[in-house]
């Protein structure tokens, strides 16, 4: 990491659910799920059914629950 | 009783009556000039003292996540402990630089020997272990152990100050202290990111170039560290980054150095997270020039001496986000800033070098949870 600039920490801390974004390496429609043990960013799993090409973790992230 | 008010009469007087003026006016007056800073040193202690017991509850939650990520199915329980214990007691003693030539020498040396030895032990204490899981093990213990040095320095200015009654040393601490919990905070989220291998905001580097070397043919430069040979916009690129999904950042400095003086490349492209200032967004994407890259200053050393012996231009894209971000599960804006640097890059190369060039492009960061 870059620049060691300290920040202040944050009043309330965010809640984040980690998602897996799989994806198919040709048609590229990707889905979404949570995050089991064991994915790792880029990945292959099994093949697509529509083309069957591999289908690949494409990116794993947390994002904050949004409360409607 | 009627109440006077008498102001810029020469003195301040509530009441008429001289007793109850000098129980309500000078007393407290004459309490507060002997008595003010005693006052205030209390009043810090006592705020200091709730935050070093939180301070101390983190770090013991943080010992017994370590306890349970570690000894899980083992057998001898009691001996894996104490020796974790020890564990948390190591140091590391910094070269002197008093002459200052020659100190990062010194400093990649102690600083590999360290990490040999802690790759060892944890071996030698498990030896069973596959190397995502030993790597994980690492990790967690080194991030209990930082948790550990946090909580006791802490410990000991509050202690010196309590002790010394020193009104400046506890209003530094109390000063500093928000700063420092920040810092456990985020130690704390690490530790359960580094547990399950979950890509880490710092990751987003390794990330990047992970994603160009997919389908190319890896080959080991340094420690825990790999590059692979691609073709971008008819240039010859060597992607440079640590080997993933374990968590390590590699020795990006020693690889660079070896490529360089192999490829003798036209352009030198580092890709990292940084610390973004308040106010900015994180996931936000800035471009510059210079040695992107941080941690004790042994890699960037290294990078930019080869660059300045080769004249080589360094050019550095940044994606920005927190100190906490940075350490714990990557967060989507971060995760989404792939595509827009791999624009950048492309446009980099296409506007600063010529068709059969070559470029060297770093991924620096943790590789935790990303294969490449
Ligand atoms: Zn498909």
């Amino acid at each position: 990491m870059s620049l060691p600039i300290m920040g202040v920490p944050d009043k309330k801390r965010k809640k984040l659910t980690v998602y897996t974004i799989e994806e198919c390496i040709n048609c590229k429609k990707p889905t979404k799920r949570e995050f089991k043990d064991g994915d790792l960013v880029h990945k292959i799993l099994d093949k697509c059914k529509d083309c069957d090409n591999n289908i690949m973790i494409s990116l794993i992230y947390g994002e904050e629950i949004k409360k409607n | 009783m009627d109440l006077v008010f008498i102001i810029g009469a020469g003195n301040a007087q509530i009441t008429s009556n001289p007793i109850i003026n000098l129980a309500i006016v000078y007393l407290p007056l004459a309490l507060l000039i002997l008595y003010g800073q005693r006052l205030q040193v209390w009043l810090i202690t006592n705020d200091l003292s709730k935050t070093v017991g939180r301070l101390k509850e983190m770090k013991d939650r943080s010992r017994q996540e370590t306890i349970d990520h570690i000894t899980e199915g083992i057998d001898n329980k009691e001996e894996t402990i104490k020796r974790l214990d020890s564990f948390l007691e190591y140091f590391t003693i910094m070269p002197v630089d008093l002459d200052p030539a020659g100190v990062i020498n010194k400093l990649d040396h102690i600083m590999t020997s360290r990490d040999i030895r802690m790759k060892s032990e944890i071996k030698q204490l498990f030896p069973d272990l596959d190397k995502l899981k030993a790597n994980s093990v690492e990790n967690v213990i080194e991030i209990a152990t930082s948790f550990n040095f946090v909580y006791k320095i802490v410990r000991h200015f509050y202690l010196v100050g309590k002790k010394t009654n020193n009104f400046i040393i506890l209003a530094q601490l109390q000063m500093i202290i928000p700063f420092l919990m920040l810092q456990a905070d985020a130690l704390s989220q690490a530790m359960t990111t580094f547990k399950k291998n979950q890509p880490v905001g710092d990751a987003i580097g390794p990330m990047i170039v992970g994603k160009l070397m997919l389908e190319h043919e890896k080959h080991d430069i340094a420690v825990d560290t790999i590059y692979a040979e691609s073709d971008i916009s008819g240039r010859k690129a060597i992607l440079v980054t640590a080997k993933g999904p374990v968590g390590t950042v590699g020795q990006p400095g020693n690889a660079v150095q070896e490529l360089i003086q192999k490829e003798n490349p036209s352009l030198l492209i580092m890709i990292d997270a940084a610390l973004r200032l308040e106010g900015e967004k994180t996931g936000e994407v800035a471009e510059g020039v210079g040695a992107a890259i941080g941690g004790i200053g042994v890699d960037k050393f290294k990078i930019e001496e080869a660059a300045t012996n080769n004249n080589i231009p360094v050019y550095a894209i940044i994606v920005k986000q927190t100190i906490v971000e940075a350490i714990s599960v990557m967060t989507k804006e971060i995760a989404e800033s792939v595509d827009s640097v791999h624009d950048i890059i492309h446009r980099i190369i296409d506007e600063r070098t010529k068709p059969n060039d070559k470029v060297i492009i770093v991924g620096v960061g943790n590789t935790i949870g990303v294969i490449q």
